[in-house]
């Protein structure tokens, strides 16, 4: 059976790693992910000013072409999660915008496709019980720090992706892997998302005096501070931006606070590739794709 | 025809404000039968009832129409002054031409048309009202209290005391309620046990009073003066007239349960007396655990019990009251803290309730009153206080202010510092509320002398941090936000009415509010009265109150019942629904839908006749009686159908009835 | 920032900012009692200079210059921690959007422009991050 699979702009670029082992892992479990149609960006945050209806025609187009692929649409970029699904709730609440989006992008959409995350999939269409037998690689030395961060929890109405304040659903897929799982707190914390444009301005501009600038740094060190001291070794994620942060961060924060040790973050489904035996050379666990390198803790900790 | 006289009242601007008087005067007066229409500013008070009084003997009126407020307010008021002057009071009628009308409309034209339809339609139906008389049913002078905390002991107390039987009914094993838990009481610091036993014992000894614990209401039938109370007795597993209160079975139950008095900070066995200052200090088999019950082993209680007082094979029991009056103190609970998930979700050790913290304050409590953190026994000594958790909370707990928390609190704050000198109280807040006698300056007493840091902010998350517990808050007056590790917390939740109270309420038909508080007749003047007679309420279960209102409220409740005892009959309102004989054909259906059992079927005459005392004229028989015979007194399909082309704005061809 | 002091009437307490602001968020800003939890929670305060539910009270009292000059409306990442606990049901988030787009929608104060990042920096910069910045930081 085909099923309607967006991966988003950061995907076929920065993130190609989430990427293919989301592609791989499916096709390992035996499902065939089609990407939609004829796809454009979604507008990467969903736009929150009410009167801004245009922001709505890039993802709504995007679920009107899935629906040509069938009746939901799995994603996994966080960001594209959480737009997707924002629409989404919007056009099947109000039927005003969903006309005019209609009009404008002439297909009509009534807000019946679902839009699924890649976890919520392998929880429902896989199985966390076959995910946990068909493991090619035992994880229990892995320590891990699940990551949920902001845009695949709230609007906890809206997106019904898991309690927002403790979710417990990439928990509980990391620990049907087989990895040692912290009691993370810092998971719903932010890491400064879309900020970190500012952090490289030069100096004429006016973000300059927002002090911006080293707000992805602070937040990022909150959270990892958090999960080093708890003794994880990676932080495990699903978002290409909080990945970005979290990761190209680190440089500064050893310089600003002393004794700082770094830490990995990767994908969990480049986690998944690896525990299934897929080659893991193939999902830029690597320098090239990372500012602090993971292979070494790979190596040592899941491929040993 | 009947000649009616029509008053407006201004309310002051509340209706003068909105409608235009002068134009439903004018109009008042074109309508048939309508022979005087006044305006008044304020009809209800004394000059505005003389008013009424003059005019109907002035006009020999024969019926009266008041266009004024909800007749849930003063319908007993203008039928009173009416009656005085030899007027039957059922010719008096309410059009409520301000919460119908003048609250809910702006525009003066519309609004004054539709207070002139609202007039036209009462004064329709007045036309055709009965004289009626009140139905008088005899009264049995005992009452019923549905609770033992501190409001049903009062209350009961004060029943007694005024010469009459008295029934108490408590679900736990043991009377004295939420304030058996408590350690110090604000502001007076009185110690809670010392006030509050004296009363259980009072209550215990007192000749006209028989407590019923471990034990709930069954069922429900009568009304007031003569209500029929079913009471489970439920099953004790213990003989208590022949258990001597030695102790030793307790002492030998190998079950370990958390102990719902010490709120899951100590054990109880599976036979257990609460506390130790119970009443009755007896114990009690809780079956669920008891391996007696569960896996038929151990038996030590049956074996150790030198007076063969336990007894697994008691069953429950159910026994019939009758009573007059009941004053229903169900109390309250507090909001779960497994609901405020970002408050840790009831899975941090070192997150307590405020009533957790009252007994770890108590001297008889779990720590013997040190302040000891449940997570490793360690002394806290940076605790932190959150209010309003759970309350003014209008998207995820309760909108309400629960009231009694900032005072707690401050009590909390200034006995932990009592206890622990190298300690340091944080008071996260809102707002506080100490409204009341001595409130504020013991507040102050806690900030001046015993040094509690009060922080403007609500604390947004709570986490386990290592040893600690980490708090995220902040302080608004100086803009900066604030955390702090701290040892323990101690969270207010919202009050809420007690496990229950909506089946309770339900099985005596009574009413609750939207968050499920009991309902008053009205918020001012009748706070003390349930909306259906015989009824009355006191303590938490009607709104988050702190003990002496609990206490004022007992006795407001009980002079209430005292004051219904001191007549030898009950008057019950006349609208009821009677018979019209000659179009009854005896089918039986309203006998079948009638929930107050004051139908029966005269098999022989084959006619319904009515059981007049117990009618509540509910109106069910009415919608239901395929004849229309069952009509309804002051409310018949006549007066309904005429009422309604009033509103329509038909003009009256209705014949005079009399 | 000194405290100065600030003339109200109606003007702008019943001003036409607060309507504004209402509009385009969708928001009660009235709603608002200060509780002071969506700062609580807010995990950019650092980088702020009020706090968001003074941002908030600015705007309850028409004071749309202030309320327009403070960097918090720009330090706001849209993470929605505040409004997930809000007890008055207020999405901040949305009202800080709103200030933005006041600023923005003339179209003469774009926050960022693309030239002044370093070649480097865009070409390492997920996509995600590049578009969602500059729709916050431009008309």
């Amino acid at each position: 059976m085909e099923i309607a699979y967006f991966p988003g702009c950061t995907l076929r670029a920065s993130a190609i790693g989430l990427d293919d082992s989301v592609r791989d892992t499916a096709a390992a479990f035996g499902f065939d992910f089609k990407e939609v149609p004829d796809w454009t960006c979604c507008g990467a945050t969903f736009n929150l000013a009410v009167d801004n209806i245009m922001a709505l025609a890039p993802p709504i187009r995007i679920l009107a072409n899935a629906k040509t692929v069938g009746d939901r649409v799995v994603t996994v970029c966080a960001g594209c999660y959480n737009v997707l699904k924002r629409a989404n709730y919007t056009v099947r609440n109000d039927a005003e915008k969903r006309k005019k989006i209609s009009d404008f992008i002439e297909m009509e959409y009534e807000g019946d496709v679902e839009v699924v995350h890649y976890i919520e999939f392998l929880r429902d269409d896989v199985g966390f019980d076959r995910i946990g037998k068909e493991l090619k690689k035992k994880l229990d030395q892995v320590k891990v720090a699940p990551y949920y961060g902001c845009q695949l929890l709230r609007p906890e109405e809206e997106l019904q992706f898991d309690d927002a304040e403790d979710p417990m659903l990439m928990d509980d897929l990391l620990k049907a892997m087989g990895c040692d799982v912290i009691d993370f707190p810092h998971k719903v914390e932010c890491c400064g998302a879309f900020l970190t444009v500012c952090t490289d301005l030069e100096a004429r501009s006016a973000a300059k005096d927002d002090d911006t600038g080293g707000a992805v740094s602070e937040c990022s060190y909150t959270i990892l501070d958090a999960a080093v001291k708890r003794g994880a070794d990676f932080v495990v994620l699903s978002c290409p931006l909080c990945l970005y942060n979290l990761d190209s961060a680190q440089d500064a924060i050893e310089k600003e606070h002393h004794g700082f040790k770094k830490i990995p973050i990767i994908y969990f489904s480049q986690l998944l590739a690896v525990a299934l035996g897929l080659d893991p050379k193939k999902y830029a666990l690597d320098s090239a794709h990372h500012y602090v390198d993971p292979s070494g803790v790979v190596k040592a900790k899941v491929l040993s | 025809m009947k000649r009616i006289g029509v008053f407006i009242c201004h309310c002051g601007s509340n209706i003068a404000g909105t409608l235009d008087i002068d134009r439903i005067i004018e109009t008042t007066k074109t309508f048939p039968g309508v022979v005087q229409a006044e305006d008044y500013k304020y009809l209800c008070s004394d000059p505005g009832q003389n008013l009424v009084q003059k005019m109907i003997e002035a006009h020999k009126l024969d019926a009266v129409v008041i266009s004024a407020c909800t007749p849930s307010l003063h319908e007993p008021t203008f039928r009173k002054a009416a009656e005085m002057v030899g007027m039957n009071p059922y010719q008096v009628e309410i059009a409520n031409i301000r919460e119908q009308c003048s609250w809910v409309h702006d525009d003066t034209p519309t609004a004054t048309d539709k207070a002139i339809k609202m007039i036209r339609s009462i004064v329709e139906k007045v036309r055709l009202n009965e004289s009626l008389e009140p139905i008088t049913a005899p009264l049995t002078k005992k009452a019923l209290v549905i609770g033992g905390g501190i409001s049903g002991i009062q209350a009961a107390l004060d029943i007694a005391n005024s010469g009459y039987e008295v029934i108490v009914v408590e679900r736990e094993p043991s009377i004295g309620g939420h304030m058996a838990q408590l350690s110090e009481t604000f502001p007076t610091l009185d110690c809670s046990q010392c006030i509050l036993t004296p009363k259980m014992v009072e209550l215990n000894l007192h000749p006209k009073v028989t407590i019923h614990t471990y034990s709930e209401i069954e069922s429900l039938g009568g009304y007031i003066g003569n209500f029929k109370v079913g009471i489970r007795k439920r099953a004790k597993s213990v003989d208590h007239v022949r258990c001597t209160s030695c102790g030793l079975c307790y002492e030998k139950c190998p079950v370990k349960r958390p102990s719902e008095f010490e709120r899951g900070l100590a054990k109880r066995k599976a036979i257990y007396v609460p506390f130790p200052q119970a009443i009755p200090n007896k114990p009690v088999i809780d079956r669920e655990n008891c391996l007696k019950f569960t896996k038929d082993a151990c038996g030590n209680c049956e074996k150790v019990c030198p007076t063969t007082a336990v007894d697994f094979t008691q069953q429950d029991e159910i026994i019939e009251e009758e009573v007059g009056a009941i004053v229903v103190a169900s109390g309250y609970d507090l909001y779960a803290t497994a609901e405020l998930r970002e408050y840790g979700g009831g899975k941090v050790p070192d997150v307590v309730d405020g009533l957790q913290f009252e007994r770890l304050l108590s001297a008889s409590g779990p720590t013997q009153g040190e302040i000891l953190r449940p997570s490793d026994g360690k002394v806290a000594k940076e605790v932190v206080f959150v209010q309003c958790a759970g309350s003014r909370d209008t998207e995820r707990g309760k909108p309400y202010c629960s009231k009694i928390c900032c005072m707690y609190t401050a009590k909390h704050a200034m006995l932990y510092k009592h206890k622990v000198h190298d300690g340091q109280a944080y008071i996260f807040y809102i707002d506080v509320r100490a409204g009341g006698k001595g409130y504020e300056e013991f507040y102050q007493r806690g900030v001046d002398e015993d040094g509690t840091v009060y922080l403007r902010g609500k604390v947004s998350r709570i986490f386990q941090d290592g040893d600690k517990v980490m708090v995220w808050g902040s302080d608004t007056l100086t803009g900066k936000k604030v955390e702090i590790a701290a040892d323990m917390v101690v969270l207010a939740p919202a009050t809420v009415p007690s496990v229950g109270t909506e089946d309770l309420a339900r099985e005596l038909k009574i009413q609750v509010d939207i968050d499920g508080f009991l309902s008053e007749v009205h918020p001012k003047l009748r706070p003390v009265e349930s909306i259906t007679t015989g009824f009355y309420l006191a303590g938490a279960g009607q709104a988050p109150k702190d003990i002496p209102e609990a206490v004022a409220q007992a006795g407001g409740a009980a002079s209430k019942v005292v004051a219904l005892f001191s007549g030898d009959l009950v008057h019950r309102d006349p609208m009821i629904v009677g018979v019209v004989e000659d179009t009854c054909s005896g089918c039986g259906v309203c006998v079948g839908v009638c929930p107050y059992s004051a139908r029966e079927l005269d098999t022989e005459k084959k006619k319904v006749k009515v059981v007049e005392v117990l009618c509540e004229g509910c109106g069910a028989c009415g919608a239901a009686c395929p004849t229309g015979s069952a009509q309804q007194k002051n409310l018949t399909d006549a007066q309904i159908i005429s009422m309604v082309g009033a509103s329509l704005g038909e003009s009256s061809e209705s014949p005079d009835s009399k | 920032m000194c405290p100065t002091r600030v003339s109200l009437s109606r003007e702008n307490v019943k001003g036409d900012f607060v309507q504004l602001v209402n509009e385009i968020s969708g928001q009660n800003v009235l709603n608002c009692y200060q509780c002071g939890r969506c700062s609580s929670g807010c995990p950019l305060t650092f980088a702020m200079r009020l706090l968001p539910n003074q941002v908030i009270r600015l705007v309850q009292l028409g004071l749309q210059e202030e309320a327009l000059e403070t960097n918090t409306i720009w330090v706001c990442a849209s993470c929605l921690t505040c409004h997930a606990r809000c007890p008055r049901g207020v999405d901040l988030a949305k009202v800080m959007e709103a200030l933005r787009a006041i600023g923005l929608r003339p179209g003469t104060h774009d926050r960022i422009k693309p030239e002044d990042l370093p070649p480097e920096t865009l070409a390492k910069l997920p996509q995600q991050a590049l578009v969602s910045g500059l729709r916050k930081f431009t008309k």
